[in-house]
């Protein structure tokens, strides 16, 4: 590596991937975030970067706060790329009823007011239609009903046009993998030095208990 | 077994509520319980008081709902308070649907109050089979409005565009070779006479819809049918939202209770949704004639004021 590009600070360029669909699929809808700002969700969020989206609503007592936390402790593993390469958006399911106040107060509370992440609200319009753009299952019997994807963390990543999806419940492990998935491609050099550390810890766990456990 | 618990959590704690009734007070209300008095409310918060249909106002002021699914009503700056029988003070809704209110008033009892509405309200469930290259076809439900002043027909859904499935907004030449019981079996027509909230929420989705194809945002981009199936499932349930005021099926997608998703593919399932709709509610068809006599009458009241 050259000494410039190990001393210079480059901002990422967020540039999408040719086969992105782009606007076509993610919509463009104005929506506000928890800190009152307003954001037009594929060209300020999503546009050419890595994103873990879920759905939640401010006054949701069961399920929400615990994928929250959930997301919280992937944050903190995470916690060097977060608001750089990569990012969190937790939208609400109810958007008449929880201002982007409310969604401070959520975030303050569950203490997820965290780089990177960003509470969203706007129209119900609008809101329906991402919801089923990237959490439909082309069965209105599964779409229709908001709290079927509730469980579910959707990953994107728009510079590689990379889409997978995790249960919200999952382990920790099974959800940085997931997330792992959609990452940018990793050059030669990174891959062989992941691959040797790797090796290392899977020769460990083989002298020490006589088989690999981590698969 | 603990994502499962967990799961069963998420289910019974993040149930998101359907169809809520709201009450629309906008609109002309009748003491069921005085002699003639109306109170006519508009969507700015006025209220004015007429002491007949065709008597000048006695009383104007303004109202205060507490929220969308409203427990209590104030009334302000009344010209005349005494013409008010449910008093100055805040006063509690006791229930309401899409045709009446109750206020429970203390040291008084109830009051009941009722809609009235000289226009006159239709939704047409129409559906044909075997006229596109799939054997499937036409699928739309049509609103009518018919007032002493003009008629007004909206269309949204699945129709033919010179043999080509379409969705959207419906042209009128479309709509039109509908408004008339079906002929065959290959067609269903079901016509349910509706009150003007019911019209206004079905009216709504609709117009949803009509954006939703302008603003090239559907919900579903590549499986269209399922578009219209969304769009008459919330159209038909909608009516239902005060009160079990129609028979319905339902489309819900869990078998057996829903026979129709099991059975056919996503375009034919308006089609059979419809006829079972009109299995269902036969009865409270309302034929050729009987809206032609609707029709006829209104026409009658414009000639009249001309």
């Amino acid at each position: 590596m050259k000494r410039r590009e190990l001393f210079s600070i480059t901002k990422p360029s967020f540039q999408p991937h040719p086969a992105s669909p782009g606007v076509g699929r993610f919509t463009n809808a104005l929506l506000r975030t928890h800190e009152n700002k307003e954001v037009r969700f594929y060209d300020d969020l999503i546009r050419g970067k890595q994103v873990v989206i879920n759905f939640m609503y401010a006054e949701c007592n069961g399920a929400c706060p615990l994928v929250t936390q959930s997301l919280i402790k992937v944050h903190r593993v995470l916690n060097n790329r977060m608001g750089r390469d990569l990012f969190f958006y937790s939208i609400t399911i109810k958007p008449d009823d929880d201002s982007p106040a409310a969604l401070e107060h959520y975030a303050k509370t569950r203490r997820a007011n965290l780089p990177g992440w960003s509470f969203l609200t706007g129209n119900a319009f609008d809101i329906e239609t991402i919801r089923f753009r990237l959490f439909g299952m082309n069965h209105p019997g599964f779409d229709l009903d908001a709290a079927m994807h509730a469980g579910t963390l959707r990953i994107i990543n728009d510079a590689t046009n990379c889409w997978t999806a995790v249960e919200a419940f999952a382990s920790q492990k099974a959800i940085l993998k997931h997330i792992s998935w959609a990452d940018p491609p990793k050059s030669y050099t990174e891959r062989l030095l992941e691959s040797r550390v790797r090796q290392t810890l899977i020769d460990k766990e083989v002298k020490a208990y006589g088989y690999r456990r981590d698969v | 077994m603990r994502i499962s618990a967990i799961l069963c959590l998420l289910f019974s704690v993040l149930t998101i509520k359907g169809q809520q009734c709201q009450l629309t007070l906008a609109g002309t209300w009748r003491d069921e319980t005085s002699n003639d008095k109306l109170y006519r409310f508009d969507e700015n918060h006025n209220v004015t008081v007429l002491a007949g249909r065709n008597s000048a106002p006695i009383a104007t002021g303004r109202y205060e709902l507490d929220e969308s699914q409203p427990r209590q009503i104030s009334f302000t700056d009344f010209s005349d308070p005494t013409v008010l029988r449910i008093g100055k003070r805040p006063v509690t809704i006791k229930s309401y649907d899409d045709t009446s209110i109750t206020f429970s008033i203390p040291n008084y009892g109830e009051v009941r109050w009722s809609r009235v509405d000289s226009n006159r309200y239709f939704i047409a469930l129409v559906a044909r089979a075997g006229e596109f290259y799939d054997s499937s076809g036409s699928a739309f439900p049509i609103l009518t409005r018919i007032s002493p002043q003009e008629t007004v027909t909206d269309a949204v859904g699945t129709y033919s565009n010179l043999g080509q499935s379409a969705f959207g907004r419906v042209p009128a030449l479309a709509y039109k070779e509908f408004m008339r019981e079906a002929r065959s079996d290959s067609e269903v027509m079901l016509r349910l006479e509706i009150n003007s909230a019911q019209y206004e929420r079905a009216i709504k989705v609709l117009q949803t819809w009509d954006r939703r194809v302008r603003e090239d945002a559907l919900l579903y981009q590549y499986q269209i049918p399922l578009n219209n199936i969304v769009l008459i499932k919330a159209v038909t349930e909608t009516l239902n939202a005060c009160r079990d005021d129609f028979k319905l099926y339902k489309l819900n997608y869990i078998h057996p209770e829903d026979w129709i998703s099991d059975s056919y593919s996503p375009q034919f399932i308006p089609f059979f949704y419809f006829k079972e709709l009109k299995k269902l509610n036969g009865p409270r068809h309302v034929t050729d004639e009987q809206f032609r006599r609707v029709f006829n009458q209104s026409a009658a009241m414009i000639d009249k004021r001309q």
